[in-house]
C-alpha cells in the first residue's frame, strides 16, 4: 500500500504563487471577493506565506507554501464530533464534506491554520463558473474544506494503472500544486519506496518538518534555504 | 362492611403523635394509620419508614451501574462498527471513554433515583387523593387518618377527639 | 394570623395575583427574543458569514455566550446541593431560585452549539442513534462529551428542580382554580403528604444532591476541554478545568445574587430573603472572587515566566496589545469592585451587592471572550495572526439569549412559587425549636 508524502525544496521555490492558481482551479475552491478577503475568508488550500527580514534597503523574502501537512498524529481529527475528517490507511487526511456539520473545532485544532470554512454558499462570478471540475464536489455553505492531496487525481491514476493492468506510480500521480511549480521545487509519492524521488529528496540534510516540535508528525517534509 | 376514612386534624407533631399511639393501643394496625402534613414531621412515627425501609438508595446504585455499562457498551460497539483512524489515537482509548461512562452512570443513578422514588411514594397517586386527604394540611393541620369499618367507626372517632383531634367533613 | 398562613399567602400572591409590570417584562423581553430569532433565521439563510468569524477565529461570541451561561447554570449546584449537603439552614428560602436559574441557564446555554454550527439543522447528528449506515459520533472529540454532560445535568437538574417542587405544586393544587388548578393537580401527582411521602421524597433528593455536585463540576470541567484538548497557545493548560468551575461558581453565584435581589424588590420578599442570605452568599462571592483571580494569576504568570513564543504572543494581545481595555475591564469586574464592597461590612449590603453582582456577570463574560478570542487570533504561524470585530447579528442574538432567559425565569415566578415554601415552613419550626428548647419551655406546648 502506498503511503504519500510531499516534499517541498524552499531553494528552488520563488514565491510565485503558481501552485495556489493551479490548485484552487483543481479543487473548485470558491472566491470570496475583496471585502471578504480584507476580513480574512479567503479559501487557499494552499497559500505561501511571506515573511520579511531586515530593513529597507536590506530586506529579504522568505516564502513557505503551507497546505495541509496530512499529519500522522492529526489534532484536527479527533475534535471533529462527527467523523468528518479521518485519517486514511494510505497516510491521507480525508475529509467527508457531506458529514461535516461546521463545529470548525478541526479548524481550531490545526496549528498550521491551513482548514478553510464556507461563511456563506459558495460562489463564482461568470465565466468562472464554467471551469469547475467535474471530478470535485462544490462544497456546501457552512462546512469545512482542505487540501487532499489532491485526492480525485489519486484515484484516477489508480483506476487507470488498473486498467492498464500494472503497478501505480508516482507518475500516475501528481497533485495540480506539485505539477504546476515552474521550478518543480516539489515532490509528491509514495514515501514507503525508497526508490521514489520523494523519498530520496527527503533523506536530504536540509530536511526538516513545520513545527515538528508539536509532534503531529507531518507527511511533508520542507528543505531549508540555503542562506 | 363499608368503611371510611376518619380524618382529624392536629395542632403540633407532639399531639399527633399521641393520637397515633392511642389508636395503636386501641388496636389498629400501623399500616392503616396515614398521617398527612403540609411540612415534613418526620418526627411523629418512623416506625413506619422503618418497618419499611426505603431502598431508594440501593436503586440509585444499581442504576450508575447499569448506565455505566450501558455507556460502555455504546462507545465500544459503535466505535468498532465503523471504525475510523483519528489522530493515531485508538479506536476504544480509555480515557475518553471513562468520561463518557462517567456522565451515564450518573444519568443512571439520577433516573434510576427519581423512578424508585415515584414507586416507594405511590406517586402518581391521584386515585388515593379522591379518597384519602383534606387540603387543611396546607394551613398547619397535621391530619391524622384511619381506615374504620362501621362498628370501629365512633370508638376510633372518640380516641382520635380524645387526644386533641378535630374532626374534618 | 399564624405563620404558615402568612408564608402561603406572602409566597403565594407572586404566583396567584399578576400585576402590570410582569405583563411589561414578558412584552419587551418577547420583542428581543423575537429580533433575535429573526436574526438567527437571517444566519440560517445566509449562513455564518453574517457573525464576525473569520480565518483564524473560527469561534467568538457564540461561544463565548456557550461557556458563560454554562457556567451560570453552577448557580444552583452550589447553593443547593452542597449547602444541603452541608446542612445550612439559610439555603431553605434560596433553593428554587438557584435550581430556576440552573435549568434555565443550560437551556439557554444548550442553545449555542446549535446556533455556532455550519450547518445546523444536522445538530441531531452529534447525537448517538441507530441508522442503516452505520454512522456514530465521535466519542474522542470533546464536543459529544459536552453533549452527554450537558443533557445528563439538564436532565439532572430538572429532576432536582422538580422533586422538592411537588409538595409546592400539591398546595397550589389546593389554593388554584381554573386551567392553573388543573395544571397543578396533574403536575403535582396526586401528593398527599403522608410521612412515607415525606420520608422518601427527602431521601430521594439527598441522593439527587450527592450525585448533582460530581455531575456539575464534571459538566463545566468538560467544557474548559473544549479549549484544554486542543494544542493551541494560552489553551493547552491543564489549569483549564479547576479555572472554569472556579469562574463558573463565581459567575453563578453572582447571577443568583442579581436575580434574587430582583425578585426581592419585586415581589416583595423582604421578610423571606433577608439581609443575611445575602450577606452569606456574599461572603462566598468574595470567596470565589479571590479564587478565580489566583487561578488568573497562576495562569498568567506560568505562561509570562515560561516565555515560550506561541504563548507570549497571546499573553501580550491580551495584557499590552489589542485586547488589554477588555483585560483590564475584567479584572476591575471581577476583583477590584465587588472584593471591597463584600469585604467591608457596612457596604456588604442587599442592593450594593447586588450591584457588585452585576459587575462580575460582565467581567465573566469578558473573561469567557478574552479565553476564546485572543487565542484564536494568533495562531502558531503568525502570517495568520488577525484581530476580530463583531456584528449585529452575534450582538443580537446574544442580547436575545439574555431576554429569553429572562423570560423562562419571569414565567417559571409566575408559574411556581419561587421560594420554597415547604422547606421554609420546615425550617423556620427547627429554628423555632431550637429557641424553645434553649429556653427551657416544654416543646409539646409550643403553638404553631
Amino acid at each position: 500500500m502506498s503511503q504519500w508524502g510531499m516534499v517541498i525544496d524552499l531553494n528552488k521555490c520563488t514565491g510565485c504563487e503558481a501552485c495556489v492558481v493551479a490548485c484552487r482551479t483543481e479543487n473548485n475552491v470558491p472566491i470570496a471577493g475583496e471585502e471578504q478577503t480584507v476580513m480574512g475568508r479567503q479559501i487557499n488550500w494552499i497559500r505561501v506565506e511571506r515573511y520579511w527580514e531586515g530593513e529597507y534597503p536590506d530586506l529579504k523574502a522568505s516564502f513557505m507554501p503551507v497546505l495541509c501537512q496530512h499529519c500522522d498524529a492529526a489534532p484536527c481529527e479527533s475534535v471533529c464530533p462527527v467523523y468528518a475528517t479521518t485519517h486514511s490507511p494510505e497516510g491521507l487526511n480525508v475529509m467527508t464534506y457531506n458529514r461535516c456539520v461546521g463545529t470548525r473545532f478541526c479548524a481550531n485544532n490545526c496549528p498550521y491554520t491551513v482548514r478553510h470554512f464556507n461563511f456563506f454558499e459558495p460562489k463564482w462570478d461568470a465565466p468562472l463558473d464554467q471551469a469547475l471540475n467535474p471530478e470535485v464536489s462544490v462544497r456546501p455553505n457552512g462546512v469545512v474544506e482542505k487540501c487532499t492531496f489532491c485526492v480525485q487525481r489519486l484515484h484516477t491514476g489508480r483506476a487507470r494503472a488498473k486498467a492498464e493492468k500494472r503497478e501505480l506510480t508516482d507518475d500516475d500521480v501528481r497533485p495540480a500544486c506539485v505539477q504546476a511549480c515552474p521550478t518543480t521545487a516539489m515532490y509528491f509519492g509514495d514515501v514507503s519506496n525508497p526508490e521514489s524521488e520523494v523519498s530520496k529528496q527527503g533523506e536530504s540534510p536540509r530536511a526538516f518538518h513545520l513545527l515538528g516540535e508539536l509532534g503531529t508528525k507531518p507527511r511533508i517534509i520542507y528543505l531549508k534555504r540555503e542562506a | 362492611m363499608t368503611s371510611k376514612h376518619l380524618h382529624f386534624s392536629f395542632e403540633g407533631p407532639d399531639r399527633a403523635r399521641r393520637a397515633v399511639r392511642e389508636l395503636e393501643r386501641a388496636g389498629v394496625v400501623r399500616s392503616r394509620v396515614t398521617v398527612m402534613s403540609g411540612e415534613p414531621f418526620l418526627e411523629i412515627d418512623d416506625p413506619l419508614a422503618a418497618a419499611h425501609p426505603s431502598h431508594i438508595g440501593w436503586f440509585s446504585l444499581a442504576g450508575g451501574v447499569v448506565g455505566g455499562l450501558a455507556g460502555f457498551a455504546l462507545v465500544y460497539l459503535s466505535s468498532h462498527s465503523y471504525p475510523l483512524v483519528t489522530g493515531a489515537m485508538p479506536i476504544v482509548p480509555p480515557m475518553t471513554t471513562g468520561i463518557v461512562v462517567y456522565e451515564t452512570t450518573a444519568i443512571g443513578a439520577i433516573v434510576a433515583t427519581l423512578l424508585r422514588m415515584l414507586w416507594e411514594t405511590a406517586l402518581p397517586g391521584w386515585k388515593k387523593l379522591r379518597s384519602d386527604y383534606d387540603a387543611e394540611i396546607e394551613d398547619g393541620g397535621i391530619i391524622v387518618s384511619t381506615e374504620a369499618s362501621s362498628e370501629d367507626e365512633n370508638k376510633l372517632r372518640s380516641i382520635l377527639s380524645a387526644a386533641g383531634g378535630r374532626e374534618m367533613a | 394570623m399564624r405563620i404558615v398562613e402568612r408564608i402561603n399567602r406572602d409566597l403565594l400572591k407572586p404566583v396567584l395575583e399578576t400585576s402590570w409590570r410582569f405583563y411589561a417584562i414578558v412584552v419587551v423581553c418577547g420583542a428581543v427574543v423575537a429580533w433575535a430569532l429573526f436574526c438567527w433565521g437571517w444566519q440560517l439563510h445566509y449562513g455564518i458569514g453574517v457573525t464576525g468569524k473569520r480565518r483564524p477565529e473560527f469561534w467568538s461570541l457564540y461561544i463565548t455566550n456557550f461557556v458563560f451561561w454554562i457556567g451560570i447554570s453552577h448557580a444552583g449546584t452550589l447553593i443547593s446541593a452542597i449547602l444541603r449537603v452541608a446542612n445550612a439552614g439559610w439555603r431553605r428560602p434560596v433553593t428554587r431560585c438557584a435550581e430556576a436559574i440552573t435549568v434555565f441557564a443550560l437551556l439557554v446555554g444548550s442553545m449555542f452549539p446549535i446556533i455556532h454550527m455550519g450547518r445546523a439543522w444536522l445538530f441531531y447528528w452529534l447525537v448517538p442513534y441507530p441508522n442503516d449506515r452505520m454512522l456514530w459520533p465521535n466519542y474522542r472529540s470533546p464536543l459529544i462529551w459536552d453533549f452527554f454532560a450537558i443533557t445528563t445535568y439538564l436532565i439532572g437538574s430538572l429532576i432536582y428542580l422538580y422533586l422538592p417542587l411537588i409538595p409546592d405544586l400539591a398546595l397550589l393544587r389546593d389554593k388554584a382554580s381554573g386551567w392553573r388548578g388543573r395544571l397543578y393537580y396533574i403536575l403535582s401527582l396526586g401528593w398527599r403528604g403522608t410521612e412515607t411521602q415525606w420520608h422518601r421524597l427527602e431521601k430521594a433528593v439527598s441522593i439527587m444532591a450527592i450525585v448533582i455536585i460530581p455531575v456539575a463540576v464534571s459538566v463545566h470541567t468538560i467544557v474548559s476541554w473544549d479549549f484544554a484538548m486542543t494544542i493551541n497557545p494560552m489553551w493547552n493548560s491543564t489549569i483549564f478545568a479547576p479555572y472554569f468551575v472556579t469562574g463558573a461558581i463565581f459567575s453563578g453565584i453572582a447571577a443568583l445574587i442579581v436575580a434574587m435581589a430582583v425578585l426581592r424588590h419585586v415581589l416583595h420578599l423582604e421578610r423571606y430573603l433577608e439581609e443575611k442570605h445575602f450577606s452569606n452568599l456574599a461572603l462566598l462571592l468574595l470567596v470565589m472572587s479571590l479564587l478565580w483571580a489566583y487561578f488568573t494569576f497562576s495562569e498568567y504568570l506560568t505562561v509570562w515566566y515560561a516565555n515560550e513564543p506561541a504563548e507570549m504572543a497571546v499573553f501580550w494581545s491580551k495584557v499590552w496589545g489589542p485586547y488589554s481595555p477588555l483585560f483590564y475591564t475584567m479584572i476591575v469586574c471581577c476583583l477590584v469592585i465587588p472584593v471591597p464592597i463584600i469585604a467591608i461590612k457596612k457596604t456588604r449590603r442587599v442592593w450594593l451587592v447586588a450591584i457588585a453582582s452585576l459587575f462580575v456577570c460582565a467581567g465573566m463574560w469578558l473573561e469567557r471572550f478574552l479565553i476564546v478570542v485572543p487565542t484564536l487570533g494568533h495562531p502558531r504561524l503568525p502570517f495568520n495572526w488577525r484581530g476580530y470585530s463583531t456584528t449585529w447579528v452575534e450582538l443580537s442574538i446574544t442580547a436575545g439569549t439574555f431576554a429569553y432567559f429572562i423570560l423562562l425565569y419571569v414565567l417559571f415566578a409566575k408559574l411556581f412559587p419561587i421560594i420554597s415554601i415547604w422547606e421554609l415552613k420546615e425550617g423556620r419550626r427547627h429554628e423555632e425549636e431550637i429557641v424553645v428548647k434553649s429556653d427551657d419551655v416544654e416543646a409539646s406546648a409550643f403553638q404553631f
